[in-house]
């Protein structure tokens, strides 16, 4: 029973199909007509050997696709279908000879000529193989897919290079008519009528056929990027004295763009359709020159401020350029990395630690002006430069302008203001502006600030400077012989405006017993003529001087006396007391047999004259005559002498004069060298040694000790507060805690809750 | 042996002629005893030190600075007298007497 | 406008830190230089010795033209010191003068515990038992010494408990 239906089953079945077949023809004519087109489809459709010039028969077009019509009437279409991809598959063999071949003669030349000729034979193959369009659609995207999942699994991996040259050599056919060699003719089909505007664009037609644009479409895009790199590298790199953004992007436009039509506007018919069809790409790889630059200039950074302000246009184009990439955060990293490295190193001089720290000043400003880069970088240079003892020494200097240190750091266009203090936001401001997003919560804006307001903040307290200043400007009052002091004065002028006037009151009054000594000395000298002119001083008002004791013997102190009597007369109420380390005298020792001019300090001025009254002295009778100076300083102006062939040692401590010069010393060998004996004699205590003497009264336990008797318990800031009354207090609240804190070690002081007092004795 | 002296270039400190014998001292020296301020330094009033802020003698022979002392006399409380000795101030004729102190 | 105080003030403060005359010392608010606290020391070989006895003294813009004012925060018992603390000593008053600082008034008021002026009297009982009963003037002289080395919360806590005991009724 069940046979039985199953047999009816397959009876109707058969009905079916063999009516499909026939398509109700007569008996089975129409049988045999399918049977007819069958064959000659797939005759047809079957992939052929392009090599093989037989296989390249002529059809007859008609017949073909009545036969196609006869089979898509039978739905056997699909069927056709099948069939054809089998066919393919068998003959894809004939591909992949053709692509190994190829690639071996690339591989063995490195010849993208090997290249360009597989396109175009992958091209020819695919159009040999391609069906009628009368197939339909889907016929041809399931031809177009197993053809070109064949060739992909086909090409070795040197494709991707040797395909990456190909695009790369493409960059410089922009212009030209003519196909360089490496392009083979262009076969047949792809040829155009019209006038080709690049010879390339045969080649990147064949590209798209082959589904190659988009199948390496980031590997051209790195093409292009890698491009675009190397012309930044080599046109900008160290190139900081113009502005480079402008030119790359006229060279984007002029050398890229035009090959960026290629791969992504091909199909635009007016230039407007290209310039859409590119905006998005074209942004792309804007972006990508400006970070190209960017990390290029990042890269360079130090050296760029070193050579600031020639590389100013450079600092320009980070400026464009961070604005539209954000790198931020590496500059700083970069720029902290070199400092660190190349800058804040214990080989490094001071003044030039201050120098690159102020053009860092300038150039960050230059490029982020609300300062956010500024303070992160800025940070670790200002801490490391509070560490240094000679800091404020060079800062100083170079604000007076000092010959030495070269470059003043002030900048002569940048006016002069009083120093800024940090500000707080003033939020009323109509110009106020939020802090930039990557400031810190430590930023502090400071913004109007000039490059010594931010360079004396770097230190508490301002009263440093001013100390500094005040050696500084002692030692050089001092050396003036010549009275010309113009340039002190403008300078104090100049720093009263950024100190302030009482700060620098001090300053005014050294300013003024110059000019004050030279209008007494113009007197003195108008009743007497006086080879001695002092210049005479205020104690109180001058940085410690070297205070030495010692009386000028003979004619030296008659020449003093002279002088003291005749101010006396002038000023009545008033003496004078000199210095007698100090000063310069201007001699010559006239000897048997020849004179010997020297410039020297007085106490080397006083050793001479004794030996005008005897020949032979021992150190401890010179010392003896002149009071009290010590035996290294008595030393060293006998050795002075000696080394000008004056005196001679004799050992035993005892000096004799020569009268008349020993060898290697008479008049005729060698015009004595008028010795300039004074050397730089610090004349003046510096703030380092005058800071060690006061720490002893500022620090001095019972100074606290009296401060927390009667008050009981501080806190530190309050201890902080009372010893800023203390005259010339400047220690940090940070030192007194560290001061505080051995205090309490020693058992001194308690500590508890952050309140200080005395431990009960 | 002759040492001749071309030129000297010095530095001297002036002081106030005080009559009292030179201490050759490097310290502060002495004090206005109203201001606590060296006689060669200025008064509180004052800016610049020496002919600008000149001291003031007493017959007492008690010495301030001018200023200081002048400040004090006009107080009512201070009935004319001397701050030191409380005898009644008189301001002494300086005169340039260099026996005593001839050198 | 006058700083000249305040720079006479800096350097009574400097004179007496670095130089203080035994058994005194004294120093500005910090957040007010015209306002000192002050301790004076008992002298030894007084009834006052050991005792630590604060002062509070209020400069104004005349000082040095005019003294300050100088009143004991500690309690005193002394014929010439006040019950509120303030003192009768010539030079704080009409023998005043401006070559006086900060340490020269210490060192007066310090010589004053060592020879109270029983003729003046601002404590009358003080001063008549320092004239007839100097045993009795010395123990009432040890209390405030003992009571000086309080420190200001344990007095706090000791008058509080004192003022409870005088008005037993106030509270009940």
């Amino acid at each position: 029973m069940a046979t039985e239906a199953l047999q009816r089953q397959i009876q109707g079945k058969w009905q079916n199909s063999f009516a499909r077949l026939n398509r109700d023809q007569q008996g089975i004519t129409g049988l045999l007509g399918f049977s007819e087109s069958w064959t000659l489809a797939t005759d047809f459709l079957h992939p052929r050997d392009l090599n093989d010039p037989k296989a390249n028969r002529e059809w007859d077009m008609t017949q073909v696709r009545n036969a196609v019509e006869t089979l898509s009437r039978s739905k056997m279409l699909p069927l056709l279908l099948e069939n054809f991809l089998e066919e393919m598959r068998k003959q894809q063999y004939l591909i992949t000879n053709d692509v190994n071949e190829l690639m071996r003669q690339y591989e063995n030349t490195e010849d993208i000529h090997h290249i360009a000729r597989l396109i175009y034979r992958l091209l020819e193959w695919y159009r040999a193989w391609v069906p009628i369009s009368e197939l339909g659609h889907t016929i041809l995207s399931a031809y177009t897919l197993t053809f070109q999942t064949h060739i992909y699994s086909t090409l070795p991996p040197s494709f991707s290079r040797g395909f990456k040259q190909l695009i790369n050599a493409t960059f410089d056919l922009a212009g030209t008519r003519t196909a360089p060699p490496w392009i083979p003719p262009t076969p047949a089909p792809l040829q155009s009528s019209l006038p080709i505007p690049r010879p390339d664009l045969p080649l990147w037609s064949s590209f798209e056929q082959l589904g190659m644009l988009d199948r390496y479409e980031s590997l051209i895009s790195s093409v292009c990027y890698e491009h675009i790199e190397a012309h930044i590298l080599e046109t900008c790199t160290r190139k900081w004295g113009e502005r480079m953004l402008q030119p790359l992007r006229e060279w984007m436009t002029n050398k890229i763009v035009p090959w960026m039509v290629m791969p992504y506007a091909r199909g635009a018919r007016t230039a407007e359709e290209a310039r859409s069809m590119l905006q998005g790409v074209g942004s792309r790889f804007d972006f990508h020159v400006c970070k190209t630059l960017s990390d290029l200039r990042t890269r360079e950074i130090f050296d760029i401020i070193i050579d600031f302000p020639d590389s100013q246009p450079a600092l320009e184009d980070l400026k464009e350029c961070l604005q539209r990439v954000d790198q931020r955060s590496q500059l700083v990293q970069t720029l902290r990395k070199a400092n660190r490295k190349r800058l804040l190193h214990p080989g490094a001089d001071t003044k030039d630690i201050i120098a690159q720290y102020v053009s860092i000043i300038r150039c960050l400003r230059l490029v982020d002006p609300p300062g956010v880069l500024l303070f992160k970088v800025a940070d670790p240079i200002r801490r490391y430069l509070r560490e240094r003892p000679d800091t404020i020494r060079c800062i100083v200097a170079s604000l007076v302008g000092d010959g030495e240190s070269g470059d003043s750091l002030v900048d002569e266009n940048e006016p002069i203001q009083p120093l800024q203090q940090m500000q707080v936001e003033d939020y009323t401001d109509p110009s106020w502006e939020p802090e930039p997003i990557d400031a810190g919560p430590d930023f502090r804006t400071n913004k109007p600030s000039d490059v010594i307001s931010t360079l004396v903040s770097i230190y508490d307290s301002k009263d440093l400077f001013v100390r500094e200043l005040q050696v500084l400007l002692a030692q050089r009052l001092l050396a003036i012989t010549d009275g010309n002091f113009d340039r002190e004065r403008r300078n104090i002028e100049i720093l009263k405006i950024r100190f302030g006037e009482a700060a620098l009151q001090v300053c005014e009054v050294m300013l003024r017993d110059m000019t004050d000594s030279k209008r007494i000395d113009q007197h003195v000298q108008s009743q007497k003529n006086m080879i001695l002119r002092p210049t005479i001083i205020s104690r109180h008002f001058w940085p410690p001087l070297q205070a030495g004791k010692f009386t000028m013997p003979g004619q030296f102190k008659q020449i003093q006396d002279d002088y003291a009597s005749e101010f006396h007369l002038f000023k009545p109420d008033k003496m004078l007391r000199w210095l007698p380390l100090l000063g310069t005298i201007h001699l010559e020792i006239e000897l048997e047999d020849r004179t010997v001019p020297a410039d020297v300090p007085p106490l080397e001025a006083a050793f001479i004259e004794l030996f005008s009254q005897r020949d032979t002295w021992t150190v401890d009778e010179l010392v003896a005559s002149v009071g009290s100076v010590d035996r290294p300083a008595a030393i060293k102006a006998l050795t002075t002498w000696v080394d000008l062939g004056v005196l001679k040692d004799e050992g035993g401590n005892r000096y004799r004069l020569l009268e008349v010069a020993e060898d290697g010393f008479s008049s005729s060998s060698g015009a004595p060298r008028p010795a300039r004996i004074v050397e730089e004699v610090p004349a003046v205590l510096t703030v380092e040694q005058q800071q060690a003497d006061q720490m002893k009264v500022y620090w001095k336990a019972c100074f606290i000790e009296g401060m927390l008797t009667n008050l009981g318990m501080l806190p530190l800031d309050r201890i902080q507060t009372m010893l800023k009354f203390a005259p010339g207090y400047d220690r940090t609240v940070e030192q007194l805690g560290a001061f505080m804190e051995a205090a309490r070690r020693e058992g001194l002081v308690t500590a508890s809750n952050g309140l200080w007092k005395l431990s009960k004795r | 042996m002759k040492v001749h002296v071309k030129n000297w270039h010095a530095i001297a400190q002036w002081r106030w002629d005080t009559g009292a014998a030179d201490a050759d001292d490097d310290g502060e020296g002495d004090v206005c005893g109203i201001c606590r301020v060296p006689y060669e330094g200025c008064c509180p009033s004052c800016k610049m030190p020496g002919d600008d802020c000149p001291l003031i003698w007493g017959e007492c022979s008690h010495v301030f600075h001018m200023h200081c002392l002048l400040q004090w006399i006009g107080t009512s409380s201070s009935k004319q007298q001397c701050p030191m000795d409380r005898r009644p101030w008189v301001t002494a004729e300086r005169k340039v007497d260099r026996t005593n102190n001839a050198r | 406008m006058s700083t000249n105080c305040r720079r006479r003030l800096i350097r009574d403060f400097k004179r007496l830190s670095t130089d203080p005359p035994g058994g005194i010392s004294g120093s500005p608010c910090p957040d007010n230089i015209m306002l000192w606290n002050a301790v004076i020391f008992g002298p030894a070989d007084t009834p006052f010795e050991d005792g630590t006895f604060k002062l509070l003294l209020t400069f104004d813009e005349s000082y040095p033209n005019k003294p300050p004012t100088v009143k004991f925060l500690s309690r005193m018992f002394h014929p010439n010191v006040y019950a509120n603390g303030e003192l009768c000593l010539d030079i704080l008053q009409n023998r005043w003068s401006p070559t006086y600082d900060v340490a020269a008034i210490l060192t007066s008021i310090q010589s004053l515990l060592h020879d109270p002026n029983p003729n003046s009297p601002a404590n009358a009982e003080a001063a008549q038992l320092y004239r007839e009963n100097m045993k009795e003037y010395v123990r009432r002289v040890r209390a405030t010494v003992e009571e000086s080395w309080l420190d200001p919360e344990e007095q706090q806590a000791i008058n509080e408990a004192e003022s409870e005991d005088a008005e037993p009724g106030a509270s009940g």
